[in-house]
This record gives C-alpha cells, structure tokens and sequence, in this order.
C-alpha cells in the first residue's frame, strides 16, 4: 500500500504524523525480504546502518520546520556509485569489498535533505552490458516474469523499483543503462543532460558519456529527485547546469520521431509508439517525421568511443592501490611489478570487461587512432549537430526506447555484438549529451514497454512536460 | 586485418594466455568487424573533433593558494584499508630497480 504514494504524499503524511519514517522503512525492509531471493535486484542491504539514521531523522519531525521533500524518503543506489564506508563493488570481484572512502556528491546531497539509503543494487560489471549478466556475483530477474532478464546495465535498480524496493533508486547511464532496463520494468528512468549532475563519486566507465540519473515508479518522483541531485560541482570539473532555466516554459510543443529508429524495432512495440504518436496528432500537436540515416552506424561510433575510455580509465586497477590483488595470494609477485599487473587483472576482471579493454587498447594504438578513436569522435560530433539541428524545429524526438521486450537471460551472452544492438534507441543521446527519459507506456504480452523522449541540453522541464501529456492521453 | 595480440597484452596490462589467445582474437576481430563500419563512413573535411558535449572549455586560474579550494578531505583510515598489502604507513610494492 505504501509503494503506491509519490514522494510528495509520504512527505505530506510524514509531517502531520500520520507515518512514522520506521514504517516506511520497514514497509521497503519486508518487500526487501520477499522479493530478493527470486529476483536478486540487490547485492547489498544496509538494515543495520538504517536504524542508526532513522533514529537521527524521525526526533526534527514536528519540530523542525521546512523538512525537505525527501527527507525519511528510502531509496537504493546502483553499486557503481560510492556511499562512505559501505562496501562499492561495480559488480566486479575486482573491488571486492572496497570500501568507499567518501560519498559520491549526489548521495551527499541526497543524504543532506534526508534520504535514507536501504542498499546498493546490482548492475553489469562497471556497468558494461545491458542484463546484469555481467557481473561478477549473480544476474537480476525481471520483475514481470523472472526468466528474462531486468535489463542492464542499472538492471537492480529498476527491479528494485518495479518491485517497491525503495522509493527511488539512482543509477547511471553511458549508453542507455538507466533507460533500457527501466523500459523493461516498467518503471520511468532519466538520462540527465551530460554534466547536469557530478559524476564525482560515480566509478568512471567512460567518462564523456556516463550521467547519474534517478529510476521511480511515477513521473514526479523522477524529477523531484532530478532537481534534488542536479547541478555545478566544483568536485566534477565536466559538471555544469544552469542556475536560471535555459529554456521558457511553454504548453504547445512540435514534437518528431525518427524515421531510422523504427527499422529493425518489434512491431509490437513500433505500433504501440505509433498510436501515441497518432493521439498526440488528435491533440492536434504537431508530429513530424524526420530522417536521419547517420543513426545507423551510432553503434560502432558509440563503442569506439566507450571502449576507448574504459581502456584508459580501467587503467587504475593495478593490484596495488587498492581492489583485489595478486599480491595477497603469492609471494612471487614481489619479483616482477609487470606480472603483478598482467595477472591481477587477468583473475579479476570478468570477461566483457576485458573484451571492452582490448578494444579500447587496440582503437587508440599507434597505426589505429585515427581511423577508429579520431573517425568516431568526428562522428560524435556529426551527430551532435544533426540533432542540433532537429532542436532547432522540434522540442523533442519521441521513440520507442529499446528495439524488442525484455529478453531471455543466457539468449544473447554469448554473442557480445548482439548484445550491443539493444542499445541502438538510447546511444545517441549519450553522444550528444542530451536529456532523455523511458516511461512505461503499457504491456505486451504482459510485458512492459517503454517510451524515450529526447530533449535539448539542459531542457528537462520539456520532457517532463511531454511526459506528462502522454500520460494524460493514455489513461 | 592483423590483430597483434601481443601488443594488445603489453598495453592493456591483461594476461592473454596462450589457451584463450585463438578465443579472444575471434571475439576482437567479430567485435572490430562491426566497429569497422565507421571507417569508411565520409564526414566533412572541415569536420572538428568534439570537444565537450555540454560546451565547456578549459579556464586556468591564477596559481595562487586559496583557502577555500581546500574544501574535501577523504577519509585517510578507510583509504588505508584498502590498501591490499601495506606494512605500518607504507604500500607495499614490489621491486622495480635491478641490483647490476
């Protein structure tokens, strides 16, 4: 009964008493209980840290005025982001038990107006995949039928969500892991704008392109926590949103979608976005079609680029600093630094990992560079401007967010390049660095699907604007 | 294309061992296939290399000291704990001069 409230109404119940924040925690605590053994969205729970923190935050209650929104507000937080001395994985065996020496900036804010962290979910490997399956502990289910898989690579933190696990969750998206498995939980995830909030404390996959956005089951609870996490970090030098809205909010908006995006899509799925589309036009909204065939090769753009910067940034494991070490099992490795590197990260790192670093390593080599890493970056920056161009008619491009439902778990791990085309809807705009949001827009065979509005920079209000009209007119 | 597996060992700093080495050339080479569309991919001559997607450009500040950009300390105790071999306030490593 308590999952179905927004953060605003717990909020409202907290302060004139009606719930104790305990109930809310213990209400997310047992749902916890339930759902882990069959689902496994999570990899760590904190029950004995949290009755620590609700006996701080429930005294201020009736006594403190002006309580945030989001304070006694539970929530889950993908394990690539680092909350202070808890344990931070990435799903890797590489950082097994790490424990993080300071928050990331978007828990500190959070933890700032109140939240109460229940636990950290699991994800693909330093969220490389698009299915939990690669991580290095177990793979998450899909909350609708637990064959499939709950989508990656924030897959924990959609289940969780769908299966009111916490109010909210944070993950982070690089290629459309926010989007993708929100999309097959059923649950709204945000992509924030590129920068809007710090990536300081989020563990680096490729750093151009990864954002930390929020996963909820409705709308206003995505951007409440949007607003709560956004914003300039002098601790994230890439970081940047804009005190005053960049853009003036207006009611009527022109909207398109592209041509490309509905090639190679599941029909099912295709003619579900097509009679959204075909109401908005009802609504006489304008709808247009736009073509943009450079969408075909965004793909090998996008893992150019990605792979590159996981080579580099992965670069920091070395069995020395910190993580999972050869050093522990093995007096020989104090003969050679070389073979302490090559076979530490030889034993730790999981395979698709490793497949990215090889890539990444080869694409930015000598004889290599400009034909790979420099010809995806000029690229990049095509692409860039041809949905520069689309922003300058239209407020937004509206599109289906994956090309099929939740698949199989084990249907497509062993075919790496297979597993790569699920992201052909979501890449774009984390190469642009744009906004964009997956919100459930019904059921298809009994699974759900998911509907991608794409903004300018920095113009989140549209989307949650848009957002909110779909909703209306398909209810 | 020649993919030289030794190189790609040296630089990635991964062990690549002899058993899997057909295996993981296999999955590069399926992997650089796809990636290879690109290449032939024609962009405009006077095409610029992305800087930062959200407009940011570099600015210097003055190489003064400041107070206030002393603003975070990390938690040196928990730091230290992760260290995987270290003895009293030092990380171990091993050797990387050569005795001649």
């Amino acid at each position: 009964m308590l999952g179905t409230f927004s953060i605003r109404e717990l909020h409202q119940k907290i302060i004139k008493q009606e719930i104790k924040i305990k109930d809310i925690v213990e209400y997310y605590l047992a749902n916890i209980k339930k759902n882990q053994v069959k689902f496994k969205p999570f990899l760590n729970v904190f029950d004995k840290i949290l009755i620590k923190q609700m006996d701080v935050l429930q005294p201020k209650i009736g006594v403190s005025r002006n309580l945030p929104l989001l304070y006694g507000i539970p929530a889950a937080v993908k394990d690539n982001i680092c909350i202070e001395n808890t344990v931070t994985t990435a799903a890797s065996k590489i950082l097994k038990g790490f424990r993080s020496p300071f928050d990331a900036t978007a828990i500190k804010k959070l933890r700032e107006n109140g939240v109460l962290f229940l636990g950290k979910t699991n994800l693909d490997e330093f969220a490389m995949g698009s299915s939990t399956e690669n991580s290095a502990f177990f793979t998450s289910s899909n909350p609708f039928d637990s064959r499939l898989v709950a989508g990656g690579s924030s897959g924990g933190s959609a289940a969780a969500v769908a299966l009111n696990m916490a109010q909210f969750a944070l993950g982070s998206d690089t290629g459309g892991s926010i989007r993708q498995p929100a999309a097959f939980c059923g649950v709204y995830g945000l992509k924030p704008t590129y920068g809007a909030v710090s990536r300081f404390g989020l563990i680096a996959m490729a750093s151009s392109l990864d954002v930390i956005g929020p996963l909820a089951r409705n709308l206003d609870d995505v951007f409440l926590v949007f607003d709560y996490i956004k914003g300039t970090d002098v601790q994230d030098l890439s970081s940047f949103y804009p005190k005053t809205p960049a853009f003036v909010p207006k009611k009527d908006f022109k909207v398109c979608y592209v041509k490309e995006y509905f090639e190679g899509c599941d029909e099912r799925i295709y003619k579900r976005i097509f009679s959204i589309l075909e109401s908005l036009k009802k609504e006489n909204l304008i709808v247009e079609e736009v073509s943009l065939p450079i969408l075909k090769d965004v793909l090998p753009c996008y893992y150019i680029i990605m792979a590159s910067e996981v080579s580099s940034n992965l670069a920091r494991y070395d069995g020395i600093k910190y993580g999972s070490s050869k050093l522990k099992s093995s007096k020989n490795y104090f003969k050679n630094l070389l073979d302490l590197y090559l076979d530490t990260r030889f034993e730790f790192f999981g395979n698709e990992v490793k497949r990215r670093i090889f890539m990444g390593t080869f694409s930015l080599s000598y004889g290599y560079f400009e034909a790979y890493y420099l010809q995806a970056l000029k690229m990049q920056q095509k692409i860039k401007s041809e949905f520069a161009k689309i922003f300058k008619t239209y407020d937004a491009v509206i599109g289906p967010t994956t090309p099929e439902l939740a698949f199989k778990i084990g249907e497509k791990s062993q075919d790496p390049v297979k597993m790569y085309l699920s992201d052909i809807y979501t890449v774009p705009a984390n190469l642009g660095g744009y906004p964009a949001l997956s919100m459930p827009v019904g059921f298809i065979d009994g699974l759900p699907v998911g509907l991608q509005i794409m903004a300018d920079m920095w113009n989140e209000p549209m989307i949650k604007n848009i957002a909110g009209y779909i909703e209306k007119i398909i209810k | 294309m020649e993919i030289d597996i030794k190189k790609i060992e040296n630089l990635s700093k991964i062990r690549i061992k002899t058993k899997i080495k057909n295996t993981i050339l296999k999955e590069l080479a399926k992997i650089l296939n796809f990636a290879s569309r690109i290449k032939n991919y024609k962009l405009g001559e006077d095409l610029k290399v992305i800087g930062s997607v959200n407009n940011l450009k570099n600015v210097l500040r003055e190489d003064i000291y400041n107070n206030k950009d002393q603003h975070f300390s990390f938690n040196r105790e928990i730091i230290f704990d992760n260290i995987p071999l270290k003895e009293k306030s030092y990380v171990k490593v091993p050797k990387v001069l050569k005795a001649k």
